[in-house]
């Protein structure tokens, strides 16, 4: 047991006899060390935080405007095609109005040769004609007494203009 | 150590401090050389195998920073510590940054506003957007009147290029006038305004043709045209509007500020030259629609209403005509025309004007109907309650006569309404008295507007029964002295049809709201005027009349027809009943309703200025055959079923 701390008593020494060269020769090439203050660093860590702040908030800024923009065009381009789709609506309303007018009818009428009738009868209508009549066109009214087309144009017209309120 | 240290230790604080006082062979002669800075020497031989291996990495040039230096060199040079000057750049830079940083907040946030419109201010133009105007239907939602897209073409001359070439290519597409031609190019030519307008409510198709060119100098703006779909159906009460889109007639008018909406404003980017870039419209403020106007009218009823007048006129040459179709039990009017001759043009036409409301005439004979029904409704007589009727007789200061000459005749109510015996007219409001008929007259709506109160209309004249002079006073029982417009005498006659009740005409059903919402309009007011028992006895006697009277025209087949013819004189411009050349100049009218069981609808034709030499002259010949014509249309369009068990002439 005590050969041990003999042992280590002299490896040291004899190494220490070694080293002792070497470490003048490492201390004459080494520059001299020193223990120095740590460098205060926080200035330097909120200046980039500051910085990479600023940084992306003018990227977001700049990318946000971007995007208001994108959406501002999208929104005026389907403005503009609200717009006209309106237009179109209306044109052809105008249209529909204009074919369903009595002044042309009475004129394709005249033309086909048809006069207006002096008098008036009322005539029982098939029930299978009246059925085929629904099924093609639209139904009748409460009495039963005269065909309605499903397509009232008021509420066409009313549908769209729900849709559209609001708009130019 | 210090040697060491002072030979090969790093560029430290404490080496710069020490190094003055040391002396080495090396250093000596530097020390006495003058302040600035010596020029770096070349190492000898000898010196650079003393080096050590550090030193000898070390560039030549590095060995003038271990010179020594002056205290006062030194402390300037402190100044350049690294760490400072890091320090301050950082402060310089940071300070910088958030005074850029500040600005752009600034320009972002409270300046924002001000610069953007200061920008915008010169790279566009705003402009106010009309609200669509709104669509005025028939009852059936059919439109008859309506705003389709239409444009505005105008003109900078300072801004055309090549103004013959740019005036031939719009004349080209425009079709413009010779006279619009030569104001374009002078304008052109002088350059002195802004702003010429080329075309108004052009197509919107060829304004899409002119915007695509891109012509220097040339703006296309959106708007709005008023057409009717229909031609001039209704053309009479729905009026129209100015080129501005502005009502200045008709429910045009009267409902303008309801159909106009609420504008909007748009703006527009224009180029450096001051041309329009196309596309770049934005609307910064939303316009509202206009309501919708709903009305009671029927499109197609409108339309035979307007016909069979045009017809009749023409065949008999009278100068003009109007009708209405009234539904009897709420006033809803179906069709309110107006036909008159076109002085220019020598064609009948559908008047812009709506003298079925405007116009006042005696209304004759109809107005005998309102003399016995208040009659009957005091019970001061019965249909059978007799008078002894001569064909003349003097009232006042004037002879009055019947409109055809008969022997002393004893003549029932009935009879009286019948043959339309103005002498017996007089009996039974002479049974009443002057005041109390008045009084009836009134309340049958005679003397003022109606609940339309469309612009225009006229009150009619109904004076006070102590105002009335001479033979006025007994005149008025069978229409002359007193005038009314064709609405108040459809409405008056109407009371008999609805069982005794008036009620006020109805020209609008509903509306509908820019969200596309419906408000029904108020139903009409009514009040009763005569009993229920004097309005059927009444309807009975006009059912007469039709049968067996002077409107024997007006019957319908298939149906039973109560009504009353009138044939009135017509005051001339020059004070009297008598036109240039000496005749008398005639009103006739018929007003009629059916069927005459349960009236559905309450009809008025009135034919003005029929030919006075000719047997049309009168309201049985004028105006009762219109009626008779219209009939069927009404029938058929309102699905009125005629009832098999009802008394015809022929039964009864």
């Amino acid at each position: 047991m005590p050969a041990l701390p003999l042992l280590r008593d002299t490896e040291p020494r004899r190494r220490s006899v070694t080293s002792q060269t070497s470490q003048s020769r490492s201390r004459s090439a080494r520059p001299g060390l020193r223990v120095v203050e740590r460098r205060r660093r926080w200035p330097a860590v909120v200046a980039t935080v500051l910085w990479l702040a600023v940084s992306v908030g003018l990227l977001g800024a700049a990318v946000f405007h971007t995007q208001l923009a994108g959406r501002q065009l999208r929104i005026d381009r389907l403005e503009r095609a609200v717009t006209e789709q309106r237009e179109l609506f209306d044109d052809l309303r105008y249209q529909r109005a204009e074919l369903r007018s009595p002044v042309r009818l009475a004129e394709e009428a005249g033309a086909l040769g048809m006069q207006r009738g002096s008098t008036g009868n009322f005539v029982e209508i098939d029930p299978m004609q009246l059925a085929r009549q629904l099924a093609a066109a639209g139904s009748v009214d409460e009495r039963a007494v005269q065909i309605i087309i499903d397509t009232d144009p008021l509420d066409q017209f009313r549908d769209v203009k729900s849709v559209t309120a609001g708009q130019p | 150590m210090n040697t060491n240290t002072r030979t090969h230790g790093p560029r430290t604080a404490s080496r710069r401090t020490a190094a003055p006082r040391t002396a080495s062979p090396a250093t000596t002669p530097r020390r006495t050389a003058p302040p600035r800075p010596a020029r770096p020497q070349r190492a000898t031989a000898a010196s650079r195998a003393r080096r050590t291996p550090l030193e000898k990495r070390r560039p030549a040039g590095r060995r003038e920073v271990r010179a020594p230096r002056p205290v006062q060199r030194r402390s300037r040079f402190r100044a350049g510590v690294p760490r400072r000057r890091l320090i301050v750049a950082l402060i310089v830079i940071a300070v910088v940054l958030g005074a850029i940083v500040a600005r752009v907040a600034a320009l972002q946030t409270s300046e924002a506003e001000s610069l953007r419109s200061a920008a915008a201010d010169q790279w566009t133009r705003s402009f106010e957007i009309p609200g669509q105007r709104g669509t005025v239907f028939d009852r059936l939602g059919n439109e008859l009147s309506m705003s389709v897209p239409a444009v505005t073409v105008s003109i900078n001359p300072k801004l055309i290029e090549n103004g013959p070439a740019t005036v031939q290519l719009l004349d080209d597409l425009l079709d413009l006038s010779d006279e619009k031609v030569n104001d374009l190019l002078n304008e052109i030519a002088l350059k002195d305004r802004g702003f010429v307008f080329v075309a108004r409510q052009a197509d919107a198709d060829v304004g899409d043709q002119i915007s695509a060119m891109r012509l220097a100098g040339v703006n296309v703006d959106r708007e709005s045209r008023r057409e009717m779909p229909g031609g001039d159906t209704g053309r009479s009460v729905i009026g129209r509007t100015n080129i501005d889109g502005v009502g200045i007639s008709g429910l045009e008018l009267q409902f303008d500020e309801l159909l106009t909406g609420t504008g909007g404003r748009m703006s527009r980017e224009v180029a450096p030259g001051g041309r329009s870039i196309p596309g770049s419209e934005t609307v910064t403020e939303q316009p509202v629609a206009g309501d919708d106007l709903v009305l009671t009218l029927d499109r197609s009823i409108q339309f035979s209403t307007e016909q069979v007048l045009l017809e009749k006129v023409s065949e008999i040459g009278a100068r003009g005509a109007t009708a209405i179709a009234m539904e009897t039990d709420t006033g809803e009017i179906y069709s309110m025309a107006s036909v008159r001759l076109d002085d220019d043009t020598g064609t009948y036409e559908v008047t812009s004007g709506n003298f079925a409301a405007v116009d006042a005439y005696e209304p004759g004979s109809v107005a005998k109907v309102i003399t016995v029904a208040s009659a009957l409704s005091e019970g001061l007589v019965t249909p059978d309650t007799s008078y002894l009727v001569p064909w003349r007789k003097q009232y006042y200061d004037d002879l009055l006569k019947d409109s055809h000459q008969h022997p002393d005749e004893w003549m029932s109510v009935s009879q009286i309404l019948a043959e339309s015996s103005n002498i017996g007219t007089i009996m039974v409001q002479q049974e009443m008295g002057r005041w109390l008929h008045r009084d009836y007259m009134a309340a049958f709506g005679l003397g003022e507007r109606t609940a339309l109160d469309f612009p225009g209309e006229s009150p009619g004249i109904l004076k006070e029964a102590d105002d009335l002079w001479g033979s006025e006073r007994v005149t008025v029982s069978y229409g002359q002295g007193v005038s009314s417009t064709s609405l108040q005498l459809v409405a008056a006659v109407n009371v008999i049809a609805n069982g005794g009740t008036y009620v006020d005409p109805k020209l609008v059903k509903s509306f509908v709201g820019p969200d596309g919402t419906i408000t029904e309009a108020p139903p009409s007011d009514s009040r009763r005027v005569v009993t229920e028992t004097a309005a059927a006895q009444t309807a009975e006697m006009m059912r007469q009349v039709v049968c067996r009277g002077t409107a024997t025209r007006a019957q319908v087949e298939g149906t039973s027809v109560a009504g009353k013819t009138g044939t009135a004189f017509k005051a001339a411009d020059n004070g009297t009943y008598f036109d240039e050349n000496g005749d008398r100049i005639y009103y006739s009218s018929f007003v009629g309703f059916f069927p005459a069981e349960a009236p559905a609808v309450t009809v008025l034709v009135s034919v003005d200025e029929p030919p006075a030499g000719t047997n049309d002259r009168f309201g049985g010949t004028a105006a009762a055959p219109v009626f008779a014509e219209l009939a069927p249309t009404l029938i058929n369009e309102l699905g009125i079923v005629p009832d098999p068990d009802a008394a015809t002439c022929d039964a009864g």
